[in-house]
């Protein structure tokens, strides 16, 4: 074999292989340095050790971080899988269901940081959506400065990531649901199974592998979610309501702690890997070209 | 029975409501003069010819006062660089892990591939301090590069395992009658992957189109439109609301209408994204 045929195969991969180095690797690797030393942007960086690590846990602003990440993974848990696979089960199979597929799935094809600007006028109080249908109806009381109200504006936020991804979910679920063969579904009521016990016993085991893709997509998207709490409210009022995704941005690029950010992405990365761990074994098979 | 339908229809109907809110609130907000929103009622809109004039205003003062026509081009150029970049370089590895003799495919799949686990967060610190060290901070060719190498590793995904569907025999046979590796890509391989070139392309040109992060973090005044948008809003943004609205609506019509047309494709794309069957 010519020595130009031996390399020609490489020459095709490296380009690819050289993009994803120098954008993603590389950043990577250079991070979880980074996360070991003290660095203000200013002075040189020094050596610290497990010092940001050990910091991430004792500080009020961190806590409250991971508390509010993990108010996001539980509401888009319970409103964002758990709604959208109950959406499809009842959307499926009737007449009018494209209608609410479309609906549902329209926000989609908006960006988070969009939804965010959307939503963030719908509770705006000047004069806003919410507070000024609240005045027709009479509820004056109940008019304020909702995205100002640090008790609970996490909520509302987490309200509009589920507005903007839930459609996905349903239409991965109803995926799923129509390629669950209907003899299935007829055998078991021909048995005298009701709606629920089809549901629990035939439906839901059958549709575990995308469930379970469904719920780690979720998941993972939701530990990384910048874009609807940033647009909506900067993480405030005074850091009440910061993930730890807008503490990261915030620590790294607004109070030049650079170690101390890149600990928190480290720490981010981490959770992710933990929550994406089955979903690489689910996607292993696809990965190594099994299947597909 | 009847009963649970007609709870389960009014639970429907409540979650549709709730749905078409904000589609409603900026409709409503839109067609109004910034004077008449600050003035009339909020739920009120003025006449239909009135109205869709304000819209035009609105959408006008956003692309000149509000400059976001600038970073609608920007965005325009990342979007449309970054979704055929990395579609050729995918296609290139793609082509190459499938049908060429390499040494530890899995290996170097798995190399780059892995760049698709890792939060966005990992490399948000060290590609500012590479790119400000090139010089390349804020410029357009540093934005293309960024965002055609993170779009890389899903691509490859989706044109490796294509390429794995085309069957070996003809790449064999191409190349006992002397076909080089380059031709058999340009003749063979391209022509046959123009599905997963669409896939690739409505994905990530979605993806860099409605990024705000990198926006955000290597650029300002070459930003893209989600960074140009997020620094309207709010107390410091200086923009009305009505102007505000028209902005983000301009700035949803591309993925709007990919996503709503080439939806096809795009649930095909999802699907080989999270699940495991193409």
């Amino acid at each position: 074999m010519k020595p130009i045929q031996r390399v020609s195969p490489y020459l095709f991969l490296m380009p690819a292989f050289l993009a994803v180095l120098f954008s993603e690797l590389l950043p990577a690797s250079y991070t979880i340095y980074l996360g070991f030393m003290s660095w203000n942007y200013i002075s040189p960086p020094s050596w610290t050790g497990i010092s940001n690590y050990v910091r991430l846990f004792l500080e009020p602003q961190l806590l409250k971080s991971l508390v509010n990440t993990l108010y996001w993974i539980a509401g888009t848990f319970v409103f964002g899988v758990a709604l959208a696979l109950i959406l499809a089960v009842a959307v499926n199979g009737i007449k009018t269901g494209a209608f609410f597929k479309t609906v549902f799935y329209l926000p989609v094809t908006l960006s988070p940081a969009i939804a965010g600007v959307f939503w963030y006028v719908v509770y705006s109080t000047q004069p806003g959506a919410v507070n000024s249908l609240l005045r027709i109806f009479g509820l004056n009381q109940y008019v304020r400065a909702w995205l100002m109200d640090g008790s609970i504006n996490t909520y509302l936020m987490i309200g509009s990531w589920i507005w903007q991804f839930m459609g996905l979910n349903l239409i991965l679920f109803l995926v799923g649901l129509q390629s669950i063969p209907k003899e299935f579904i007829e055998a078991a009521q021909v048995d005298g199974a009701g709606p629920n016990s089809t549901f629990l016993h035939i439906t839901l085991p059958l549709l575990r592998p995308i469930t379970m893709l469904v719920i780690a997509n979720t998941m993972i998207n939701t530990v990384r979610m910048f874009d609807i709490p940033w647009i909506m409210v900067h993480g405030g009022p005074a850091r009440v309501s910061e993930t730890l995704a807008i503490t990261m941005y915030r620590e790294s690029f607004l109070l030049f702690n650079m170690g101390f950010g890149s600990a928190i992405a480290v720490f981010i990365s981490a959770i992710t890997l933990l929550l994406s761990w089955r979903y690489l074994r689910v996607l292993r098979p696809e990965i190594s070209g099994l299947k597909g | 029975m009847s009963v649970t339908k007609v709870i389960i229809g009014l639970i429907l109907a409540m979650l549709v409501i709730i749905w078409l809110f904000p589609l409603a609130t900026v409709l409503v907000v839109v067609l109004k003069s910034s004077h008449q929103y600050d003035t009339m009622f909020f739920w009120a809109i003025p006449g239909l010819g009135e109205g869709l004039s304000n819209a035009l205003n609105n959408i006008f003062s956003s692309l000149t006062r509000a400059k976001l026509g600038k970073n609608l081009l920007n965005s325009l150029l990342y979007a449309t660089s970054a979704g055929i970049g990395s579609a050729f370089l995918a296609s290139l590895a793609g082509y190459a892990l499938a049908h060429l003799n390499i040494r530890g495919r899995l290996g170097w799949f798995f190399a780059i591939f892995v760049g698709n686990f890792f939060p966005f967060q990992m490399f948000l610190i060290p590609l500012y301090l590479f790119l400000t060290s090139l010089g390349l901070y804020d410029t357009r060719i540093g934005f293309i590069m960024i965002y055609t190498g993170i779009c890389v590793p899903f691509a490859l995904l989706v044109f490796r395992n294509y390429a794995l569907t085309l069957s070996p025999e003809v790449f064999e046979a191409a190349k006992m009658d002397g076909c080089s590796d380059l031709r058999m890509y340009w003749n063979i391989f391209l022509p046959l992957s123009s599905a997963a070139f669409v896939v690739v392309f409505i994905f990530q040109f979605t993806w860099t189109w409605n990024d705000l992060i990198f926006g955000l973090v290597l650029g300002e005044r070459v930003r893209p439109i989600m960074t140009a948008l997020s620094k309207l809003q709010g107390y410091r943004g200086g923009v009305s609301q009505p102007v505000l609205l028209a902005g983000s609506i301009i700035a949803s019509l591309p993925t709007v209408v990919i996503l709503l047309t080439l939806q096809r494709f795009f649930v095909k794309g999802l699907i080989l994204h999270t699940a495991g069957r193409g």
